[in-house]
């Protein structure tokens, strides 16, 4: 059985990008444990002959693609009317390089 | 009120029984009186719903073109896009998202004339079995208010269940649809994966999602799905070729049908749910159902499979959830690396960042060959154990799950949760469609569901059987009795 540790959800917090404070990382542990322990049973299965699967529909193989014509697209207003912070028609962020 | 059947009400618009501001008028004072103690909806579109009305009532004084859904009220889970609303997915990271297009559902809806009455609640981005994750509001099971909807697409249920919609659309990606439909009494497709058009769905696991209608009985089914099981070329994963097509009963299974039970993996389920089961075959056998034992023991592996490449997907689309270009962004982020882990930090619940978490967990360095792909190969044999059953049945009957609605709060670890989709989950994985129909009731009156699971693209055969089940049984008329008792 994995055994998860607080470092591995610090780890796993730091990678999906969600701030995570000591106390959460706690509270997360235990149900994670849980989890990764209930999922692990997989492990019976003898599956050395099986290819994996990642696709469903039956006879469906490839991608289809729609034809490439010009249409009209969203007006740029109300797709940025969503963004949190904007300037002249941009999305405005907090500064990515910091002053020294 | 009386139940909204659609196509009771679809017929009685068209005849000039009632008019489209009829329906809307006594729609809308129902929501109102109800709505409050139930909580289904997250947005109701009053100003929108009278438009509408005034539009079809005009169009059919002229004799203009009437669509199929002409007069049908319909309930939209929160997490498909009605352009110029919200879509918030139950959490607080959309709660100020405005849609600026129609999901292709939505988008049919309008075509055909329907109403599109509001935006349901539901676990927050479609999380959950119980309808408990969702960050915005508290939806109460309409046959008692202490008990859960059921999840993820609650709102939609309870809408239906509370005669506040004819025909909820839900999305089920391990059995959101199936699950708070049998929960609320009331009928629903999961359709083959790929045979509803995907695309203004907010996507949670990518190769599972699916939008099915929720009705109050199986002919309402087979009318949302010809409406809406139609090929869309916005969403590469829509079924190629012909749309949905009804058939007949008489013509499929009129010579008999047989019905395979996967008694072993049935094994633990509790005697009260057994005894309703047992009758649903009953009822089949009379129908010229023959019943075949098929062997489907490895769904028992399916939840650990489900919850692995689910979360998985999960944690790969939710990564565009990032503060920047849409939704929350943490007033706190002073730097941009801070917008990211704050914003998220704040916007998702604790269902959500565990799923995201766990989905990072095993697809990063060094697990991925011993979860992901294990998972993936599992699925394969999961497939492969279907497509051996239907050699030696036409579909499969089982249970929705283990046992009726339960009261808030009382599946309290996230595992527990999990173990309601036991049962489901299976078709997802499979891509299978699977109909669920009110099967029962036990003694203290909440509702039960069985599931018919088909081949892939054998949707309209399990509608056919699902409305004979219900011209031979009334449970699907049972209602529930909220305008008294229940709700006081």
């Amino acid at each position: 059985m994995t055994k998860v540790t607080k470092e591995n959800v610090r780890y796993l917090a730091q990678l999906c990008r969600i701030a995570c404070s000591e106390a959460k990382v706690d509270s997360l542990l235990e149900d994670f444990q849980n989890v990764v322990s209930y999922v692990e049973q997989l492990n019976e299965i003898d599956t050395s002959e099986t290819e994996p699967c990642s696709y469903v529909t039956l006879g469906h193989t490839e991608t289809p693609l729609r034809e490439d014509i010009v249409e009209e697209p969203l007006k740029k207003e109300e797709v940025m009317a969503n963004a949190p912070s904007t300037i002249a028609g941009l999305v405005r962020v907090p500064s990515v390089l910091q002053s020294s | 009120m009386e139940t909204l059947s659609a196509c009771t009400l679809h017929h009685r618009f068209v005849s000039g029984a009632i008019s489209a501001k009829e329906i809307v008028q006594n729609l809308l004072h129902h929501i109102k009186q109800y709505d409050s103690k139930i909580g289904a909806y997250l947005l109701v579109l009053e100003s929108d719903l009278y438009a509408q009305a005034d539009y079809l009532d005009e169009k059919r004084q002229r004799g203009g073109r009437l669509g199929i859904l002409a007069g049908v009220p319909f309930a939209i889970k929160d997490n498909m896009h009605v352009k110029g609303h919200i879509t918030t997915c139950g959490s607080k990271f959309l709660t100020n998202f405005v849609a600026p297009f129609d999901a292709t559902v939505v988008r049919r809806i309008k075509e055909e004339d329907g109403f599109v009455v509001g935006k349901t609640n539901l676990d927050e981005f479609a999380m959950g079995s119980s309808c408990e994750n969702s960050a915005l509001q508290v939806t109460r099971n309409p046959w008692n208010l202490d008990l859960v909807p059921g999840g993820s697409s609650g709102g939609s249920a309870a809408a239906v269940a509370a005669s506040m919609a004819s025909i909820g659309l839900g999305s089920d990606t391990g059995g959101s649809i199936r699950l708070p439909a049998a929960f609320c009494g009331i009928s629903a497709l999961k359709p083959t994966y790929g045979r509803i058009s995907r695309f203004g769905l907010v996507a949670f696991g990518s190769s599972l999602d699916q939008i099915g209608p929720m009705a109050y009985d199986c002919d309402d089914i087979e009318l949302a799905m010809q409406a809406l099981g139609v090929h869309c070329e916005r969403d590469s994963t829509s079924l190629p070729g012909e749309s949905f097509v009804p058939v007949s009963f008489e013509a499929k299974f009129g010579q008999g049908m047989r019905v395979g039970v996967p008694w072993q993996f049935l094994e633990a389920l509790p005697l009260e749910s057994r005894k309703v089961f047992d009758e649903t075959i009953a009822h089949l056998k009379e129908m010229g159902g023959h019943i075949v034992d098929v062997d489907l023991s490895i769904l028992k592996y399916a939840l650990a499979v489900y919850y692995i490449l689910g979360t998985a997907e999960l944690s790969t689309n939710l990564a565009r959830f990032d503060g920047i270009r849409y939704g929350l962004r943490s007033e706190r982020a002073g730097n941009l690396d801070e917008v990211y882990d704050f914003s998220r930090e704040e916007g998702f619940g604790d269902e959500v960042k565990r799923r995201i978490l766990l989905g990072t967990f095993v697809l990063s360095s060094g697990y991925q060959d011993a979860y992901y792909k294990q998972a993936q190969k599992v699925r394969r044999i999961i497939i492969d154990k279907f497509a051996e059953a239907f050699r030696a049945c036409d579909f499969v009957a089982m249970p929705v799950s283990t046992g009726a609605a339960f009261p808030f709060g009382a599946k309290k670890d996230p595992l527990s949760m999990y173990l309601e989709d036991i049962y489901t989950v299976g078709a997802n994985l499979a891509g299978l469609p699977a109909l669920t129909i009110p099967s029962g009731h036990l003694e203290d009156g909440r509702p039960l569901g069985v599931q018919l699971v088909a081949p892939q693209r054998h949707d309209a055969e399990i509608i056919s059987v699902g409305k004979q089940f219900q011209q031979r049984t009334n449970y699907h008329k049972r209602r529930p009795n909220f305008q008294r008792g229940g709700l006081s």
